[in-house]
């Protein structure tokens, strides 16, 4: 693996955890908001 | 590889779009009890009304569905569905994709929700297991499925990403033996598996439960070479089935043509129809092409049987072939289609040819 392979592979990584964690919060804040009302 | 402009324009639309649709099924829960004035929060959680289904998916989730996809695969395999192209390298690669996921990416799994997850989300265990089965299914329906949706396109659009989902890509072939097969980076990094565990740490685990077993047999079934939805486009009366279908769910058509070699059939449409369980988004977003045939030729055109072992490890692994994209130094993206069809239905695509392609089954 090259430098430039890692490189790719960090940017793969967190292009992953945000198409995860910005449907995650919506779902998070849109529950616990329901249950304030 | 630059993103094309007119690219990141598409995917930053219908990123803002996405936003709305991953809140819908929760403002619709919100609109429900505040019309029924139900407060589910304030009671123990109900148990689930039908403890036989619960056990069915468990089963499926666990031997169910590699029994099922072996027991299909031997199928297509006595029906010759595979021709002469199933080669030695293709066989140990699907093998391989098939039982390394379930050593590796299961044990990631069960790590990640049973350590990591109370870490990250301390006192939030089952918070929200007062959410009604129905709509658990609903929001893990979405959140799942929308989320590979967008895994999956941008693994075809992001120039970067592309060699990380090439293997899926390269079986010049379709059917249970390739369903599986993916770079093991792909798979591990899949964003909806990670989603979906924080979702059942939540309290959605029944409907995850549900909602994976039903993804998971119609995605298997949109791979497999047995065509079960032409029996629907064959019989007239069943064609508004068929319509609602085929808008629905990916079918063995739509997801063919995802896999064709070619786009040049008016068949294929391997830049789009990107849809997992649901074919929905790609028509919401317009990467989708309808199709009721199937697509002459499968795989990539500029193929070139690519070392197993690269297929399933790169970038760790490298192929020897020149040119290849799997090699060191080659290229992110091997075929540079001009004028691709249904990118986004709208960009740069003229709607005329979209509706003569995508009736062209009424003429057959």
């Amino acid at each position: 693996m090259t430098y430039h392979d890692v490189v790719i592979l960090a940017k793969k990584i967190l292009v992953g955890i945000v198409v995860a964690v910005i449907p995650f919060l919506i779902f998070f804040v849109g529950l616990k908001l329901i249950q304030h009302f | 590889m630059p993103l094309k402009k007119e690219t990141g324009r598409s995917i930053l639309r219908d990123a803002s779009v996405s936003l709305l649709l991953y809140a819908l099924p929760v403002l619709l829960l919100a609109a429900y009890l505040y019309i029924t004035g139900d407060k589910p929060w304030l009671r123990a959680p109900a148990k689930p009304a039908i403890p036989v289904l619960k056990t069915v998916f468990e089963h499926l989730s666990t031997w169910g569905l590699p029994v099922l996809m072996v027991g299909v695969g031997i199928i297509e395999f006595a029906l010759r569905l595979y021709e002469k192209k199933w080669t030695r390298n293709e066989r140990i690669l699907d093998i391989v994709c098939f039982i390394g996921p379930k050593v590796f990416i299961r044990p990631a799994v069960v790590y990640f929700t049973l350590w990591l997850l109370p870490v990250l989300l301390p006192g939030l265990k089952n918070v929200f297991a007062w959410v009604p089965l129905v709509w658990g299914f609903l929001i893990v329906a979405v959140a799942d499925d929308l989320t590979q949706y967008w895994y999956h396109r941008l693994h075809h659009q992001v120039p970067f990403l592309w060699r990380f989902h090439r293997t899926h890509h390269s079986a010049p072939y379709m059917g249970m033996a390739m369903a599986s097969r993916q770079n093991i980076i792909y798979t591990i990094f899949f964003s909806q598996i990670y989603l979906t565990a924080a979702l059942v740490y939540l309290g959605l685990g029944y409907a995850a439960l549900l909602v994976t077993g039903v993804k998971s047999i119609i995605t298997l079934a949109a791979h497999s070479s047995i065509p079960w939805d032409k029996p629907l486009y064959s019989r007239k009366w069943l064609h508004p089935v068929a319509w609602v279908l085929e808008r629905l769910i990916s079918t063995p058509a739509t997801h063919h043509a995802h896999h064709a070699a070619s786009n040049d059939d008016g068949v294929g449409h391997y830049k789009g129809n990107f849809g997992n369980m649901f074919f929905l988004w790609d028509v919401i977003f317009g990467t989708g092409i309808i199709t009721r045939r199937y697509p002459a030729s499968f795989g990539l055109s500029y193929y070139q049987g690519e070392e197993w072992y690269a297929q399933f490890l790169w970038p760790i692994f490298k192929s020897r072939k020149a040119g290849s994209e799997l090699s060191a130094g080659g290229p992110e993206v091997g075929d540079e289609v001009t004028g691709q069809p249904g990118q986004a239905l709208g960009v740069g695509y003229e709607e005329e040819d979209y509706v003569e392609k995508k009736y062209l089954y009424d003429l057959q």
